[in-house]
C-alpha cells in the first residue's frame, strides 16, 4: 500500500510525530511504501535543526532524517505554517532577512498543495495529532 | 475523482489551527470538486456569529469561512450536538452551513474516500 502521512504536533508538545515515525517505518518493514510526509501546524518542528535534546532522549530531527536517507519518502514541511514559527531554509532566510536558515536539509518547505495531492493520490492518508 | 472529508475541530483563536485548518480547505478546493467540510467538537466555534477577536489582538477567521462560496466550496457542515453543547443557535451560521445529526455526519463519513483532520 501507498501511505502518506500529515503530522501536525511538535515532538516536544506530544507523540504524535514520534507515533508517525514508528508508523512510517512499521509500515516500510512490511514491505509498504510511505510515499511522503506532510508537516502542518505545530509539526512543522520536526524539521527544526537547531533543536538541541539532552543526549539521553530521542533526537527526532535526526530520527526522521535518517528514515528519510533510507530512501522513498520526502519530508514535505508546510512553508505557510514553518514561517508562522521560525523554520526556515536558506532562500527564506534570505528572503525574510532572518539570521539563520534552521531548517534540516532532509527536509524541504513547500505549499499545501503537496497535502492536497497526497490525499487524493496515496492509497491511505494517515493524520498523527489531528 | 476520490472524495475528501476535511474534518475541523480546532477553536477559533487558540494557536493558529483553526486557521491553518481553514486555509488547507481553501485549498484542497483548488485540487478536488469532490471536497466536503465538517465543523465539529470546538470547531464549531469557528462559526459562531459575531466575533470580537480584536479585543484579544487575534484575526477574524470569519473571512475564510465567508469565502467557502467563492472557493467552490458548496458542502460544508456541522455536528448538530457540537452546536447544541456551546449554545450556539443554528440560524446564526454563516450562509450555506448544513446542520448534520449523527446520521448525517455518518452519512458523510461512508461518503468519504479520505478524512483529513486538519483543522
Amino acid at each position: 500500500m501507498r501511505y502518506a502521512l500529515l503530522v501536525l504536533e511538535s515532538p516536544a508538545a506530544g507523540t504524535s510525530s514520534q507515533a508517525a515515525l514508528r508508523f512510517a517505518r512499521a509500515a516500510v518493514a512490511r514491505g509498504h511504501q510511505v510515499a511522503r510526509v506532510f508537516f502542518y501546524g505545530d509539526g512543522v518542528a520536526s524539521g527544526n535543526s537547531n533543536s538541541c535534546p539532552p543526549q539521553d532522549e530521542t533526537d527526532h530531527v535526526a530520527a526522521w532524517r535518517d528514515f528519510a536517507l533510507a530512501g522513498g519518502t520526502e519530508l514535505v514541511v508546510c512553508i505557510a505554517a514553518a514561517l508562522r514559527r521560525g523554520v526556515l531554509d536558506a532562500g527564506e532566510a534570505e528572503r525574510y532577512e532572518r539570521a539563520a536558515a534552521n531548517l534540516d536539509p532532509a527536509f524541504v518547505l513547500s505549499g499545501l498543495g503537496q497535502l492536497a495531492e497526497a490525499a487524493l493520490d496515496a492509497d491511505r492518508l494517515v493524520t498523527f495529532g489531528g | 475523482m476520490r472524495n475528501l472529508l476535511l474534518l475541523l475541530r480546532a477553536s477559533p483563536y487558540r494557536g493558529s489551527r483553526a486557521r491553518e485548518g481553514l486555509d488547507a480547505a481553501l485549498l484542497f478546493s483548488a485540487f478536488s470538486d469532490n471536497l466536503r467540510v465538517l465543523f465539529s467538537g470546538d470547531g464549531a466555534w469557528q462559526l459562531q456569529a459575531g466575533q470580537s477577536p480584536a479585543a484579544i489582538d487575534a484575526k477574524s477567521i470569519a473571512a475564510q469561512v465567508a469565502a467557502f462560496e467563492l472557493y467552490g466550496i458548496d458542502t460544508a457542515g456541522v455536528d448538530a450536538a457540537a452546536l447544541d453543547a456551546r449554545g450556539i443557535d443554528a440560524a446564526t451560521l454563516p450562509a450555506g452551513i448544513v446542520v448534520l445529526d449523527d446520521a448525517g455526519i455518518a452519512d458523510w463519513l461512508a461518503w468519504a474516500d479520505q478524512v483529513v483532520t486538519v483543522g
